[in-house]
């Protein structure tokens, strides 16, 4: 009897441990997305925008309500505590998965919501980061006719899961990008969000940004060659023309590699190798293509691809950004104090020249031979 | 003179005997005489077979000439004793004994007991899908002949008891002599000896009486009614007690691991085997965690979830009117009394009311709103995966152990479902069973045994 006692006395002492309070499911309101605009009327101010999902009873049926709110304040965590009072329900953010910044904040400066975003406890560090054009807000008014559950079409499109278009900047997760934001060496780099119309999102474009602000926007074709250059195996396709008749050439593999030439002090240079394997997915002249024609196909296809590709990277070095970590590479090779590698990498990369080597290997012909 | 006295101490024991046995129906006392000579017989008719009676004591008595011979013939039997002192005489009768009385002044106790046992029938709480059928009964002799057939060793010894000072339910432990663990067996002997109770009616009873705490949350001794139970846990080393009267057989000492081993693992493919096993572990993980999960999901961390399920259980929590744990408490509840029903009703009532209960009540709590759907799924899932757990007395303790999960979870949600947990291991391993520790799921050499295998003994 004691032991009971002793073991009901523990358990109410514990209580306290709990850390969150006892709250059914059904009263919290879920947040799947927020977004991060300036105040129109006030520029000092900001204008937070969250998007939330209001559970329906039947699961059968399609589509669920969606709640949208706009606040206005000088921070975001006062908006918040704003929107609270305006609704019936806890706002949770356990399950927000998205956060926008408005296309004109983002020219601003994004590290105050970047930093709300960090420090909030309940928001998880795996929020996929985006710009939205025009705004934020309405983007996140967009109600595409695919989308189920609340703002899932802008998830499933930024995190690849559903759709899988090489004009999609890989997902830049929240801990990614604080991670980008303080690096010395590299520079975050976003999906920019277009809406188009009243149901339907484009996300094609690029950003990328210094530590602190937008720099320059990446157009699609820009945007293929950085998830070319970023990441292996891209599932695409790429024109080119050859004699007057237009081909066009899926990837069947890819993967990109660089090495940086820094012996001559007076020229260091980049050289990126990149080998694709591919196959003919389109041929407007109609006429068959043997192998030796294959041969013939890849070399016009490496020199359009290296051309592009070289002009890409000299854009990105133009804007002094740094999105595909070169100067972490280099630090990673070079041993020395933190300032002193900060300053022989801030002479280097001015001076870097930009070069590309492609190899590509059009093996197939698709299913005609 | 010598030899009245005799019959004067023979007079004296039986009417002493009479006496302690004056009220009973069914004690029968014929006084039968031939050549002059008298032989009294006494025995309890409920107890001893008519057909023993007549065919080996009376009949021979008048197919032979001389009473001499006929005491002899008596005296030759197996089991046949002589005694004098009433109080033994007593017991013997109780046991289904016939005493026998000759005018010469000696007594003897013949064996005439009638046992009634139902016949060997199926194994009806441990059911297999290959593999014998048939299952201890209530006699004692049948039982041990069930493990002698499978296990023909020299080295298997059966020691008798009696245990209870009103019932004397005899008790058979056996154990093969090479294998068994000297330690467990003598802590055995010592705890049986301890038993100090007036009836022992069944082998969980005894369960009970051996366990070393008073408290315990998990069975320490196996309940089995299959004899190629017995015969595998004997080869391992175990010691079986047969109960008389009860048709079961306890096994000590038992690991956590016994319990989730069916008897036709071994008759499977390994894979397959592997894969059964791992469903029943898998079952144990769902049917404890499951209901205290859903408690801290939907109430404390429902960030963990998929926001696609969040929302559906959102939406089906949404009409009802009261917290997560009261409803998950009240279907279990509810699930538990439909057990509990159908397990006690006689069979042919027994499905009407699992439809009723499960089926309609299911259906109606959730179109009425009281419930949510996800809630029916969660029950059905703990029900059914309770009942994959092959022996019932584990079962009925996982039973038991979810409501106290659930009560963590309420109290402090996914920290106390992983703190809970962790104490229920902390238990387990502090649990022996028969000083060999219990909780040792993945120790393949099970009990230290002795080496010589079956095998070998016959070889050699």
């Amino acid at each position: 009897m004691k032991r009971w006692g002793v073991i009901i006395c523990t358990l109410l002492l514990l209580l306290p441990v709990q850390g969150c309070k006892f709250k059914d499911l059904d009263l919290k309101l879920f947040v799947v997305a927020m977004g991060v605009d300036l105040s129109e009327s006030d520029p000092d101010k900001l204008s937070v925008t969250i998007k939330a999902a209001v559970p329906m009873g039947d699961p059968k049926q399609a589509s669920e309500k969606v709640l949208i709110m706009t606040e206005k304040a000088n921070t975001i965590a006062e908006a918040v505590r704003l929107m609270k009072s305006r609704t019936d329900k806890e706002l949770d953010f356990g399950h927000c998965k998205a956060v926008i910044f408005g296309e004109s904040y983002a020219h601003k400066d994004i590290r105050q919501a970047t930093d709300w975003v960090l420090r909030r406890r309940d928001m998880q560090l795996l929020n996929y980061t985006a710009v939205g054009s025009p705004s934020a807000k309405e983007v996140l008014n967009v109600q595409p006719v695919t989308e189920r559950l609340p703002g899932n079409s802008l998830l499933q499109a930024l995190s690849m899961d559903g759709t899988e278009s090489p004009f999609i900047i890989s997902p830049q997760f929240t801990y990614n990008l604080e991670r980008k934001a303080e690096e010395i060496g590299e520079d975050p780099i976003m999906p920019l969000i277009e809406v188009k119309g009243e149901s339907e999102l484009n996300i094609s474009k690029g950003i990328l940004f210094n530590k602190k602000q937008a720099v320059m926007t990446l157009e699609p074709d820009e945007v293929r060659i950085y998830n070319i250059l970023e990441g292996r195996n891209l599932k695409t396709s790429l024109n080119f023309k050859l004699e007057g008749v237009k081909y066009a050439y899926t990837f069947l593999r890819s993967s990109s590699s660089y090495k940086m030439k820094l012996a001559d002090a007076s020229s260091p240079n980049l050289e990126y190798k990149i080998k694709i394997q591919a196959g003919i997915e389109e041929n407007s002249s109609g006429s068959p293509i043997d192998s030796a024609g294959l041969k013939e196909l890849s070399a016009a296809a490496e020199q359009q691809l290296g051309e592009q590709i070289e002009k890409v990277l000299n854009k990105i070095h133009k804007t002094g950004t740094d999105p595909l970590g070169w100067g972490l590479h280099y630090r990673s090779r070079h041993w020395n104090s933190l300032t002193a590698e900060k300053e022989a990498w801030e002479d280097i990369y001015p001076q870097l020249d930009f070069k590309a080597q492609v190899r590509i290997n059009i093996k197939y012909t698709g299913m005609i031979r | 003179m010598a030899d009245s006295k005799q019959q004067a101490s023979k007079g004296n024991t039986i009417s002493c005997v009479k006496e302690q046995l004056a009220k009973m129906s069914d004690l029968e006392h014929q006084t039968l005489g031939f050549h002059g000579q008298k032989v009294q017989f006494i025995y309890l008719t409920s107890l001893c077979d008519s057909k023993i009676v007549n065919r080996s004591l009376i009949a021979p008595l008048y197919e032979m000439g001389d009473d001499k011979e006929y005491e002899l013939y008596i005296a030759s039997f197996p089991g046949c004793q002589q005694l004098e002192a009433p109080p033994q005489i007593v017991a013997k009768l109780l046991q289904g004994c016939a005493a026998l009385a000759f005018d010469s002044g000696n007594l003897y106790l013949f064996d005439a007991a009638r046992v009634e046992a139902s016949g060997v029938a199926p194994a009806e709480s441990e059911t297999i899908v290959q593999g014998p059928s048939d299952s201890f009964n209530e006699s004692l002799d049948v039982s041990l002949n069930l493990i002698r057939r499978r296990y023909q060793s020299a080295s298997l010894k059966s020691e008798a008891r009696t245990i209870g000072a009103q019932s004397k339910t005899k008790l058979a432990v056996i154990y093969d002599e090479d294998r068994v663990d000297h330690n467990v067996l003598k802590e055995l002997m010592a705890r049986l000896d301890n038993i100090n109770i007036d009836i022992l009616q069944g082998a969980a009873e005894l369960d009970r009486y051996l366990a070393s705490t008073k408290f315990r949350l998990f069975p320490t001794t196996i309940l089995t009614e299959r004899p190629d139970r017995a015969v595998f846990n004997l080869s391992e080393g175990k010691v079986i007690i047969l109960v008389d009267t009860t048709g079961y057989a306890v096994i000590v000492p038992v690991i956590f691991n016994d319990f989730f081993t069916a008897m036709d693992d071994k008759l499977q493919v390994t894979l397959v085997g592997w894969f059964l096993k791992g469903i029943r572990y898998l079952g144990l993980v769902l049917t404890t965690v499951l209901p205290a999960i859903y408690v801290a999901f939907s109430s404390y961390n429902s960030e963990v979830w998929k926001i696609q399920i969040a929302l559906l259980v959102a939406g089906s929590r949404a009409t009802v009117p009261y917290p997560s744990f009261v409803e998950v408490i009240l279907m279990l509840l509810m699930m538990e009394f439909l057990t509990e029903a159908s397990l006690r009703l006689p069979k042919a009532i027994g499905s009407t009311a699992t439809t009723v209960g499960g089926l309609i009540l299911g259906t109606a709590a959730t179109e009425a709103g009281l419930v949510s759907n996800i809630m029916i799924i969660l029950v059905s899932v703990v029900a059914i995966s309770n009942f994959v757990i092959p022996l019932n007395m584990m079962g009925f303790t996982v039973r038991v152990i979810k409501y106290a999960l659930i009560v963590v979870a309420t109290l402090y949600g996914l920290l106390g479902i992983i703190c809970g947990c962790l104490v229920l291991v902390m238990y387990l391993t502090s649990l022996r069973s028969f000083g060999k520790p219990y909780f040792r799921i993945f120790v393949l050499d099970r009990l230290k045994l002795g080496r010589t295998s079956m095998g070998e003994k016959n070889n050699g």
